[in-house]
């Protein structure tokens, strides 16, 4: 799993592809896969009663279980009941192009993803970084930012405000770019959302995940001493997960 | 209290524009950074505002979590806030 890879590959997918894609479903596409099951492997507590899958590494990545988000097929059948709806092109394309790079991204991690779901439960795996999801939230955020993960959603940010520098994220940028190329701009414009409200709801996912990652990393080597293992499948200190 | 007539004509015409348009009158090169440019200000604003999240981040790690909470903490530091204020100095005046 990725901790910020998943918000800032949008922005760098937007400035390749421009006018070709739609920013909202691109960044929806690139959230589906974890939307509602991620939740449910770190547990959560509601009124008192904590709920909590089994086997979380089962239900977030395997098969039975929710396992079948993380496949190149759920990026498709999404992508095409959002044409069925709204007969909108760019919105289905943008979905899946968002949906299959959190899939491809998660092929990093020991557990991996089944890209060939239904064809195949076979899980391809890189295992360049420990998956410890199944220990909960804050061991999770420890060892992902001290191996790999950590890394690798790091080229994503530098890209990200790489293309930031270059006008990405500008007012100029939004209004030629983005707003025109998706109807849901307009849509919250005529219910008297301003433009200026709306750049800053376009840089939002960029702010959130750059902070973050700078948070985490804080978290995880200053506020506590978890040590660095930037070697492959790493952090060893971590019992690493595997399906 | 007598002043000199030199010096009182001294104070008058350094405040006969207001401080801000003196500024403004300046070669660019003298102007401070964030008067100079708009982009500079957005951004100065938007690295205050990410310190402050990461701050508050590291006490109350929920905050990480959420992308909601992430973002409305972005739009409140960033648009609500400064609009907010700009409303009250106007109101002020």
């Amino acid at each position: 799993l990725s901790w910020v890879a998943h918000d800032m590959e949008p922005y760098t997918f937007q400035a390749e592809l421009k006018t070709k894609v739609a920013f909202l479903p691109l960044m929806l596409g690139s959230w589906s896969p974890d939307l509602f099951t991620k939740w449910f492997v770190y547990g959560d507590s509601i009124f008192g009663t904590t709920l909590r899958a089994s086997n979380p590494t089962q239900f977030h990545r395997g098969w039975p279980g929710a396992g079948f988000t993380h496949s190149l097929a759920y990026g498709v059948l999404i992508g095409l009941l959002i044409y069925a709806f709204s007969h909108s092109r760019i919105w289905a394309v943008s979905f899946v192009i968002g949906s299959w790079a959190h899939v491809l991204t998660d092929v990093g991690d020991t557990v991996g993803t089944m890209l060939f779901f239904p064809f195949s439960t076979y899980h391809v795996s890189l295992g360049a970084w420990a998956y410890a999801g199944q220990l909960g939230r804050m061991t999770d955020a420890a060892a992902y930012f001290s191996g790999l993960g950590w890394v690798w959603d790091g080229v994503w940010v530098l890209l990200a405000v790489y293309f930031a520098f270059r006008g990405l994220l500008s007012t100029r940028y939004f209004r030629s770019i983005i707003y025109p190329t998706d109807p849901f701009w307009a849509w919250i414009g005529r219910r008297g959302v301003p433009e200026s409200a709306m750049v800053v709801l376009y840089r939002g996912v960029f702010f959130w995940g750059t902070c973050r990652w700078i948070a985490w990393l804080i978290w995880a080597h200053v506020v506590h001493s978890y040590p660095f293992d930037l070697s492959w499948g790493g952090p060893h200190w971590v019992m690493a997960e595997h399906l | 209290m007598a002043t000199s007539g030199a010096r009182a004509g001294a104070v008058s015409s350094r405040y006969s524009t207001p401080p801000c348009r003196a500024r403004a009158a300046l070669p660019a090169s003298r102007r401070p950074l964030l008067r100079q440019s708009p982009a500079a200000k957005t951004l100065a604003l938007y690295l205050v505002v990410g310190v402050v999240y990461i701050a508050f981040g590291l006490l109350w790690q929920a905050l990480l979590y959420s992308s909601f909470l992430g973002i409305s903490f972005l739009f409140i530091g960033v648009w609500v806030l400064p609009r907010a204020w700009r409303r009250l100095r106007r109101a002020d005046r």
